[in-house]
């Protein structure tokens, strides 16, 4: 039993030295020392199982937070104002989706750049100049769903831990990818290649 | 028990135990359509067709490839608490290696009884974990216990509890058996064994 025990302490050595590796090497690896879901100023507890409550919960922490908070129908205008060059928002509206790079290159709301919150310092190599501009008024950030709390996190952070943004130049879309998806499936953009 | 039938047993336990836990942590990297003389063998172990793949976003990838969306799963199980994020973030980038790396072992029949004994052990947490979180929404929502269905990081998206708890049940008896039998048969461990009694 004893050489047993001592092979799962091996095994289990083994296996975790190569995830540890795997980690710190891959990409999609995530840092160990972060605190992903820090508590917000409501703490809420999203309740389990009732996506009404927990979408609820979470639009009071964006409010809380000072973020103004946008539904499909406004997303839907500024992606069609955003397309209109004569309306020139260009460089002064940004849409950010907080989900997996591999999620946005299958499919984003229309001009959203990719801002995987997990992988953000990778992300900000190319976003922070964008998000630093002078010109920049607004940034729409949103995530896969509306129970999910991505864009909250990712919001929080560009703001109040980065930086790079005012909370007043901070709306969250709070239907996500899915709300999008349903409501304007003709308007969706995928990444070429 | 007669010996090569125990020996035969624990060959095919430790196979199919290794092979649930490549499935669970490769994702769609991990082949469905196995067939044996023409028989499927899809059934035996957590698969995703073309349509679930879609379905199920960042498990089709694979946890092992995207520690992030595991993270969230293991988040939602509310064991760790605030000031925990250090080994919250820790389970979430070295469990999925853990069932790869032990699913490859088990395959090969490498470090077999320590390698059954470890996953056995991190079943039974997982298990109880699941266990543990469906009596949460059950109490929550109100709903029976067997009608829980939701995300257990699992590698098979939302499914209902009962049935996993019962699959986990079936896979703990398998490694646990895997570990304490005496049987090396086909695997790395006997060939070594029989080195070094050559020697």
């Amino acid at each position: 039993m004893l050489r047993t025990i001592l092979e799962a302490v091996l095994f289990l050595a083994l296996a975790s030295g190569l995830g540890l590796l795997a980690n710190a090497v891959h990409v999609a690896g995530i840092d160990l020392q972060k605190d992903y879901f820090p508590q917000g100023p409501l703490e809420v507890v999203p309740p389990e199982g009732d996506p009404e409550a927990e979408s609820e919960a979470i639009r009071r922490e964006i409010e809380e937070l000072g973020f103004q908070v946008l539904d499909t129908e406004e997303l839907h205008q500024w992606v069609l104002d955003l397309q209109d060059p004569a309306m020139g928002l260009q460089d002064t509206v940004v849409i950010l989706d907080g989900r997996r790079r591999s999620a946005w290159e299958a499919g984003h709301v229309p001009g959203a750049l990719s801002c995987d919150r997990y992988q953000l310092d990778r992300a900000l190599e190319e976003l922070e100049p964008v998000l630093r501009s002078p010109e920049l008024m607004m940034a729409i950030i949103y995530c896969a769903s509306r129970t999910c709390e991505d864009a909250l996190f990712l919001a929080r952070e560009l703001v109040y831990e980065r930086g790079l943004l005012s909370a007043d130049q901070v709306q969250v879309f709070l239907g996500g990818w899915q709300a999008w998806e349903e409501a304007h499936p003709e308007l969706i953009e995928r990444a070429e290649g | 028990m007669f010996a090569p039938l125990r020996a035969l047993l624990t060959l095919l336990l430790r196979l199919w135990a290794g092979l649930y836990f490549l499935s669970t942590s490769l994702g769609r990297f991990w082949p469905c359509d196995l067939e044996v003389g023409g028989r499927g063998l899809g059934w035996l172990w957590p698969c995703r067709g073309p349509e679930e793949v879609d379905h199920l976003g960042f498990l089709a990838e694979g946890k092992v490839f995207y520690p992030a969306e595991f993270l969230k799963v293991v988040r939602e199980y509310g064991i760790f608490g605030p000031g925990q994020h250090v080994w919250l973030n820790a389970t979430a980038a070295l469990v999925p290696w853990i069932e790869l790396t032990g699913g490859v072992f088990l395959v090969l029949g490498l470090l077999r009884r320590g390698t059954a004994l470890a996953l056995a052990g991190l079943t039974l947490a997982f298990t109880g974990a699941v266990a543990w979180r469906a009596m949460q929404v059950a109490g929550e929502t109100g709903l029976s216990f067997c009608a829980v269905e939701f995300d257990c990081g699992c590698g098979t998206g939302v499914e209902a509890v009962c049935p996993k708890l019962l699959a986990n049940g079936v896979l703990l008896l398998a490694c646990l058996l895997v570990a304490l039998s005496d049987s090396d048969f086909l695997s790395l461990d006997g060939r070594r064994q029989a080195r070094r009694e050559e020697d």
